[in-house]
């Protein structure tokens, strides 16, 4: 296939596939594997036959236990957290694990509508027949509740609240009223909503007491060691290549470290051996953002370079990464550049690169 | 003659519900619990109503409290258990492990013997690493680690307690422990090693000599509950008595007198590694399994627990959240293949139900549920040390509770309750013993005193060691006092004491310590040891008389002191080197602040005549003239012009130029503020800087710039700026020459000036 990125059901179909046919502990209803299994998908490992499962999420198996037995009780996920701690990347790949189909997705925005999350109407058929079913627009809500798949919403905090509030009769009764055709649509078994959310935007529409309490939450910490941060970048590193087809070499570990440490010390606001304290940029400096920046450096690398990763070519995106408000980060990051990474014997190579790039 | 072995975890609530049944079961005539022999007759104390646990058994030794050791026990302890029914039923018990007085003894030993060692080593290190084979290094693991990893857990803890704790089974006790025996059999056999090791063998042993003295005396049906580590070393106590006899000869003779008492203990010290080098880390939780844990629901129970307690701290929780929080509990439980809902799921439950994710709010849960801190209680009737009994009659009649936790007092001294209360905080804190920690009161005034009190167990400790002081807390704190400060002779140590003793109303250690620091006053010829003590003596007689202490005493002393130091000092400063220099003047300027409190103008009079004494004396530092001059010309002694020369001598060609940077460290110590001010003296400053030999400069630049960095930061900028404009004369700043200016277009303006002024109305 030639699309850009595959959904997750169908990148990693083999997988599942493979995970179905060795599961042996019971599946609730409509689910594809037993919530065992979906745990397994998740954190990857040797199946019973000696199949390897890719890892998922890297990170603590406890934390994946929990978004998994929430499901299989009647109240939703809510992942929350930092932008790019994989919240959206995991509920898709829940999804994809227990219903296998990750595409009834509605987007949350400040303009998500009532229609978006219910229903709407084809306005043509309905003055030509009249209200009607067959006048009724459905939404990826509506199919999940009728089939008894998972749902999904992207970033619920943006959604307006009277618009959020709709989604109490969903989670509580479990159904759809239609008024106006004086019916209902009520949801099969298996059906559940996995949202997710970040705690960083400003402006974000707090959840109502009412609405929260539908939610199971669960938050999605950055990396707790260098270490796992490090497998992470890398393995989504040389996954994503896979998708995108980048010619160049495989990632290199050294410049992959060297990124992370950037990101973790200026996250953290001191360096990685705890001595010098550093300015803190405006940025999230995630995880996500570190698998961006090595991405985009494997393109620059490809194209435009000798195919090998190296400083030069990650320096550009590490620099964009950072400086998000021209005059503070900047600051922030000359700082860093001039206390932190100067000092560095082996770093010559990332000073001089980032040196070059003249904000 | 039956011999049964339970071996246990310390402290484990599903080890002591298996205890109980198999005694049921056995009904013994002989109960035998790990602990020291000496503790025999105080346990006999479990099963009275007023010993309350948590509780501790504190063993010292007699002639050196400092050697102590504490047994924990909570109610769900096997241990308690185990002796409560046995003092229920009559039936003797006995405690089984070495004597405490070994231990002491061996501990001692090594500390007598560390010296020698270090020298034989050096001599014999050779024959030391021919003689012994290469063993590989072992880094000590936890033993049931090794089953915990087999099993798939990463925490052998989390292990111990799915299979042997939480999961309970009635009438399966016998099971329980023959599985226990088996594992443990099987680690021992496989040589893998314990932390103790070393000690286990001589432990061991002894155990088994204590079974075999009881079979001796024919009982016949014996029941030994143990640390499940040394189940399996007990079970032969026949074949292994000759060695056994042949080891415990070799144990080190002793004379130590053991005493034991019952102390109030806290859950969170029941975490702390004690006597049996075990502790737990929730035992608010394991209080509520040993109550709770039977039940079914006891899950339900204690989420409603925690949703009250959320409600309590103004957080809403429903109901609904409890019966959501119960369900995630149970799904997780059975996604991870446990048959019982543990800890770690409901701390989860709770977390991602009832706290929106997050981990926050389970610290409270944390505080109050799971650790649940609380004090014991144990029965007044006890044999305790006088002192701890005046201590804890003092602490009734002054209504001050011992807790765990952290409470607050505002004392207001006028009243008498309070008054008391505040003698009593200050007395233990001349023990050493910090129950009280001093915070700001809010009020103003000295009648105001703020504390916040915490009673930590191993407080009765420190009392117990310093009971040999005397029998009541006043008499300890007096006698303590006088007889730390006769040894010494440091009149600065003395000078603290009398702080101290004052807000305690220690009226016979006050009398004494005033004779005793006139005395010391009088010999010493320490002018720095006089300088010291002066600074807490003026604040006494300045601030001591709240309590109506009589302190006219402490207003002669201080003049003494003062007197002697005016007359001590010049000499005192002659020819002493950098660092002691340093040091005078730090002095200088303290005694300096304390002649402004005393506020005796001859007394004041005195110490500037030194001071110019000091200003003028050769071979004195630099950096303590530059102080002298400093100070005396803040109040006015000398003039300012006295200082712009003595100034400019400071800094004159002829002088060597370290003394002269030293001289200006001691004259802008703290503060530039004069030199931006004062253009004569920085323009002495400047040329001298300016005219410096290069060599020199290099030299003193360190000298200077430790100075200069001391300022301000907008200070420094200043001076900065002025460095940059050179040398000032006066006149200059004030003048304004612009060639550009044109009177005539100037004066233009003034008529329309004038009207909008209305000095000129149109």
């Amino acid at each position: 296939m030639n699309v850009l990125r595959q959904h997750a059901e169908e990148q990693f179909a083999h997988e599942l596939e493979e995970i179905s046919k060795q599961d042996k502990n019971v599946r609730p209803t409509s689910w594809n594997l037993s919530p065992q299994a979906v745990v397994h998908y998740l954190i990857g490992g040797k199946l019973p036959n000696g199949f390897e499962v890719s890892p998922k999420y890297i990170g603590n198996r406890r934390l994946m236990e929990i978004a998994v037995a929430t499901l299989t009780t009647d109240r939703a996920l809510l992942l929350y957290g930092l932008p790019g701690t994989a919240k959206s990347w995991v509920a898709e790949h829940l999804a994809a694990a227990i219903s296998g189909n990750s595409t009834l997705l509605v987007q949350g925005t400040a303009g998500t509508s009532e229609e978006a999350i219910r229903y709407g109407w084809n306005y043509a058929k309905l003055l030509a027949e009249g209200p009607s079913e067959n006048a009724l627009v459905t939404t990826p809500m509506m199919q999940a509740m009728r089939t008894g798949k998972i749902a999904r919403i992207e970033e619920l905090t943006r959604i307006t609240a009277d618009v959020q509030d709709t989604l109490i009769t969903i989670l509580s009764e479990k159904t759809l009223p239609i008024p106006e055709l004086n019916m209902e649509v009520q949801a099969v078994r298996g059906f559940n909503v996995i949202a997710t959310a970040n705690n960083r935007d400003k402006g974000v529409n707090e959840l109502s007491g009412a609405l929260k309490r539908r939610f199971n939450t669960v938050i999605l910490p950055v990396p707790e060691t260098m270490k796992e941060e490090i497998a992470i970048v890398q393995h989504r590193v040389s996954s994503l290549q896979k998708a995108l087809e980048l010619p160049a070499e495989a990632p290199a570990l050294k410049e992959i470290q060297r990124i992370v440490t950037i990101f973790r010390e200026l996250r953290a606001g001191v360096t990685a051996d705890g001595k010098t304290k550093i300015k803190t940029p405006s940025s999230t400096m995630s995880t996500a953002e570190a698998i961006s920046v090595v991405n985009n450096g494997l393109a620059l690398a490809a194209h435009f370079g000798d195919g090998r990763l190296n400083a030069e070519d990650l320096a550009a995106g590490l620099v964009g990464a950072v400086v998000k408000d021209p005059i503070q980060d900047k600051v922030v990051w000359n700082e860093y550049l001039e206390t932190v990474i100067k000092t560095r014997e082996d770093w010559k190579d990332v000073y001089r690169a980032c040196k070059e790039i003249v904000l | 003659m039956p011999l049964t072995i339970l071996g246990i975890r310390h402290h484990g609530v599903g080890s002591t519900q298996n205890v109980i049944e198999m005694l049921e079961q056995i009904q013994p005539d002989m109960v035998l619990v790990e602990g020291a022999p000496e503790l025999d007759s105080i346990i006999s104390w479990i099963g009275n109503e007023q010993l309350r646990p948590p509780v501790a058994v504190l063993g010292y030794n007699v002639d050196e409290p400092q050697q102590a050791t504490f047994y924990p026990f909570a109610e769900f302890s096997p241990e308690w258990q185990a002796i409560l029914y046995a003092n229920k039923r009559q039936i003797p018990v006995r405690m089984l492990d070495l004597p405490l007085a070994i231990g002491f003894q061996q501990k001692k030993n090594e500390q007598r013997t560390e010296n020698d060692i270090v020298e034989e080593t050096n001599i014999e290190d050779n024959d030391i690493e021919d003689s012994k084979p290469l063993e590989p290094l072992h880094i000590h693991q936890d033993p049931i680690s090794y089953f915990a990893e087999i099993a798939g857990y990463d925490n052998s803890e989390l292990w111990w307690e799915h299979h042997f704790e939480h999961n309970y089974i009635a009438n399966s006790a016998k099971e329980h422990f023959d599985a226990v025996m088996l594992m443990m059999t099987e680690l021992r056999r496989a040589n893998i090693p314990s932390v103790l090791d070393e000690e286990n063998i001589a432990r061991e042993a002894y155990m088994r000599e204590i079974i075999r003295k009881a079979q001796n005396e024919l009982f016949g049906n014996i029941v030994v509950v143990c640390g499940a580590w040394h189940a399996p070393a007990l079970l032969d106590v026949d074949s292994t008595a000759k060695a056994d006899t042949k080891l415990l000869k070799s144990l080190p003779k002793t004379k130590i007198k053991v005493a034991t008492t019952w102390i109030p203990w806290t859950n969170g010290r029941l975490s702390m590694y004690s006597g049996y080098g075990a502790g737990i880390t929730s035992p608010g939780w394991y209080d509520f399994l040993w109550k709770k844990g039977k039940r079914k629901d006891f899950a339900i129970e204690w989420l409603s627990l925690v949703a009250r307690l959320f409600r309590k701290k103004q957080i809403d929780i429903s109901t609904a959240h409890v019966i959501e929080a119960f369900r995630l509990a149970e799904t997780l439980t059975s996604l991870r293949g446990l048959s019982r809902i543990g800890l770690l799921e409901l701390n989860e439950a709770t977390q991602t139900v009832m706290c929106m994710g997050d981990t926050v709010l389970l610290s409270l849960v944390k505080d109050k549920l799971i650790v649940a801190n609380r004090l014991g209680e144990v029965p007044d009737e006890l044999p305790k040390v006088p002192l701890q009994l005046d201590f804890e009659k003092l602490a009734k009649s002054n209504r001050l509770a011992l807790t765990a936790e952290k409470k607050d007092y505002e004392l207001d001294l006028r009243k008498e309750l309070d008054l008391n209360r505040s003698k009593m905080i200050h007395r233990l804190d001349i023990l050493e013993i910090n129950w009280g920690q001093k915070v700001y009161a809010r009020s103003k005034g000295t009648f105001k005193e703020a504390w916040t009190l915490s009673w930590k167990p191993e407080m009765y400790l420190a009392l117990i060691d310093k009971a040999v002081w005397g029998n009541t807390l006043e008499d300890t704190c007096t006698k303590y006092l006088i007889d730390t400060s006769q040894k010494s002779q440091n009149i600065g140590k003395i000078a603290e004491n009398i702080q101290k003793a004052i807000p305690a109303e220690l009226f016979v250690a006050i009398e004494f310590l005033l004779k005793k620091i006139d005395e010391v006053a009088a010999i010493s010829a320490d002018i720095l040891d006089l300088m010291t003590a002066l600074k807490p003596m003026v604040e006494i007689s300045r601030y001591g008389n709240v309590r109506k202490t009589d302190l006219g005493a402490i207003r002669q002393i201080v003049d003494a002191l003062l007197t002697r130091i005016c007359i001590g000092l010049p000499n005192a400063c002659y020819g002493l080197d950098d660092d002691n220099s340093r040091k005078v003047f730090e002095h200088i300027k303290q005694v300096n602040e304390a002649t402004k409190l005393i506020e005796n103008e001859d007394l004041t009079q005195l110490w500037f005549d030194t001071l110019k004494k000091l200003l003028t004396k050769d071979g004195v530092h630099g950096i303590i003239q530059g102080c002298t001059c400093r100070l005396l010309l803040d109040v006015q002694e000398i003039n300012t012009e006295e200082t712009a020369e003595r100034f400019a001598w400071a800094l004159s060609q002829g002088q060597e130029p370290n003394f002269s940077a030293g001289w200006l460290e001691g004259f802008l110590k703290g503060s530039g503020m004069i030199l931006i001010y004062d253009h004569v003296l920085w323009n002495l400053l400047y040329k001298w800087v300016a005219e410096l030999p290069q060599e020199y400069f290099t030299e003193l630049l360190p000298i200077l710039r430790r100075t200069f960095s001391q300022f301000e930061p907008n200070e420094r900028k200043q001076l900065g700026e002025k460095a940059k404009a050179g040398t000032i004369i006066q006149s200059l700043e004030f003048t304004t020459i612009n060639e550009n200016f044109n009177p005539q277009f100037a004066e233009s303006v003034l008529p329309m000036l004038e009207t909008l002024l209305g000095i000129n109305p149109l």
